[in-house]
């Protein structure tokens, strides 16, 4: 079980998480035909949101998961991050299954989720306040990372005077704050704007392929975005409409860095095409009132 | 725009954005309610004088308000007024001390605990309705008619308010909160310390600014039944000797205490609480 948490700079794992997309590693999550389900509080009644989900990430792959809205993603994410319990199967990160929420993992809200009697750089220091991990060297790293998703000169505001787009980026330095092995981000840019999503999308890449800074060095996002997983991934899982299900499993084999104008280069359009078109048989077609366009799905 | 109206009104030069206007209209429209309010008052104290100087109301019985601004002076000159007030002041310190100790925590915890909140809803609700004023014999049969008995009733009056608006504000907390304390993996008095009690503050002072209004009351009402010193009873005792404008005077004095208080609270929702406003 590697527990390592801490990689240095020049460390060669974090050198290689720039290199392209799904290579050989050990497992770091494991997904063991997992069922999630959920008792309605009124009626009682037990219902799926998962149903026998098996799958495993390799250690340094970008995984992203995308389904029609409402098909049990999030429900999946929740689990993987210990906020609700599985109830069959077994998720387990580097070995060990999951018990509840723990410091290894991070977890980018699907709404930004500040404190709005935080400041913006209090609300980052609260990840490592709850942690017991507050020090000077931990406050400086507050403060690059902030610097690094373009909030320096907000640092003392309040997240009531910040945009959508600036909300998300404090939640994902808060994320990003101590260290996590694995990033969990759930629909993060799903209510912003079209141009504000795109740039937080590159960011993201940015984040992800600096890693000096965010050492997160798994991440499993969470969209129905189709041109956003595609331009984000090293690996797309397609879910199933509701209760979901492993319906395809895409490896994105496009080079990093990453950058905004290969969006709209030929094989991208064709990994989006391919999405789509599993994304289009999974949610059973017609009936979910999806159809195969050029790009991107809308809501 | 380049075009300008023959209108004169309409020829300001307009180019450094905002028009301007004097300091004392700025000062007016920002203290609209102030100036107001201080006008309502002033009408009000006037024509009560007036009456008085007209013969129109008996002065012995209803007092006037220069009568009341000289008993105020002699009150506080001769140093007869520091007895009740402090002692007022002190049961109604000591009652919030209390209340404020013993409420916010127990609001929380009850906000966070659903069994026990189930458990302890109707009872805190029949308190609540209760007049508390109707616990006053059964109080001073079991603590008798000291100042501990004064104090009692001031926290019986002051205490529901405030542990039904904490308990609230801890209901309506956003559920996002707690989510995002767990993923943290917050302890538990992380969590209380640092996300219950700051997400539920706008709540918890409106339930002070409740609670003391309720606290003044009842401290008056103590002293009204357990004569013993404090402001109720000075009003008390000098209308009983026919002493209208002292009587006054101290109503006016407790006038002031409240309207300080209630304004101090509200100082602190504003200071502690602006993010909720936005």
């Amino acid at each position: 079980m590697d527990k390592t948490v801490i990689v240095s700079q020049d460390d060669p794992k974090v050198a290689n998480l720039t290199s392209s997309s799904v290579r050989p590693g050990a497992n770091y999550v494991e997904v063991d035909h997992v069922s999630i389900g959920y008792r309605s509080r009124k009626t009682g009644i037990y219902k799926d949101a998962v149903v026998d989900l098996s799958f495993d990430i390799r250690r340094g792959e970008f995984v992203v998961i995308i389904g029609t809205s409402g098909c049990g993603k999030t429900t999946f994410l929740e689990a993987v991050a210990g906020l609700i319990p599985v109830s069959k199967g077994q998720i387990r990160l580097g070995g060990k299954p999951i018990r509840g929420p723990g410091p290894e993992r991070s977890l980018v809200f699907q709404s930004p989720s500040l404190f709005p009697w935080r400041n913006v750089r209090d609300n980052v220091l609260f990840a490592l306040q709850a942690q017991h991990k507050l020090n000077a060297e931990t406050r400086q790293r507050a403060d690059d990372l902030l610097e690094l998703v373009g909030l320096q000169g907000v640092m003392d505001s309040f997240p009531h005077e910040l945009s959508g787009g600036m909300k998300q980026r404090v939640n994902l330095a808060r994320a990003l704050v101590t260290r996590p092995e694995l990033l969990l981000l759930d629909e993060p840019f799903g209510a912003l704007d079209a141009q504000t999503r795109g740039v937080m999308q590159h960011e993201l890449v940015n984040v992800w392929q600096a890693a000096d800074l965010g050492e997160a060095r798994n991440a499993l996002f969470i969209t129905h975005d189709v041109e956003e997983a595609v331009y984000l991934a090293d690996r797309i899982l397609v879910f199933s409409k509701a209760p979901a299900s492993l319906a395809a499993d895409i490896a994105i084999d496009l080079p990093r860095p990453r950058l905004p104008e290969h969006k709209r280069s030929s094989e991208y359009i064709l990994y989006q095409d391919r999405v789509l078109n599993e994304l289009y048989t999974a949610s059973g077609g017609a009936s979910s009132g999806l159809e195969p366009a050029p790009k991107g799905v809308s809501e | 725009m380049s075009i300008a109206p023959p209108d004169e009104r309409f020829s300001v030069d307009n180019s450094e954005g905002e028009p301007t206007e004097p300091a004392w209209m700025t000062w007016g429209r920002s203290h609209s309610k102030v100036v107001y309010g201080s006008f309502g008052v002033a009408v009000v104290l006037i024509a009560w004088q007036l009456t008085a100087w007209l013969g129109l109301v008996n002065v012995t019985i209803s007092s006037d308000p220069i009568r009341i601004i000289r008993a105020e002076i002699s009150l506080f000159s001769s140093g007869q007024i520091w007895g009740p007030l402090g002692a007022t002041a002190q049961e109604v310190g000591w009652g919030m001390l209390i209340t404020l100790v013993v409420s916010i925590p127990l609001g929380l915890i009850l906000g966070r605990v659903t069994a026990l909140y189930d458990m302890t809803e109707p009872i805190i609700n029949v308190l609540n309705s209760v007049p508390y004023v109707l616990f006053l014999p059964v109080i001073i049969f079991w603590f008798g008619i000291g100042e501990q008995s004064r104090i009692l009733l001031v926290i019986w009056a002051a205490t529901m308010p405030l542990i039904i608006n904490t308990t609230a504000g801890v209901r309506n907390m956003n559920p996002d909160y707690l989510r995002v304390a767990k993923m943290c993996c917050a302890g538990r008095w992380t969590f209380y310390r640092s996300v219950l009690f700051p997400a539920t503050l706008p709540y918890i002072l409106t339930g002070v600014r409740l609670s003391i209004a309720r606290a003044l009351v009842g401290a008056i009402v103590a002293e009204f039944f357990l004569s013993g010193g404090g402001l109720g009873y000075f009003v008390q005792t000098a209308t009983s000797n026919f002493d209208m404008d002292s009587a006054m005077a101290g109503i006016f004095i407790m006038a002031v205490a409240a309207v300080v208080l209630t304004r101090l609270i509200g100082r602190m929702e504003r200071n502690f609480t602006h993010w909720s406003q936005g």
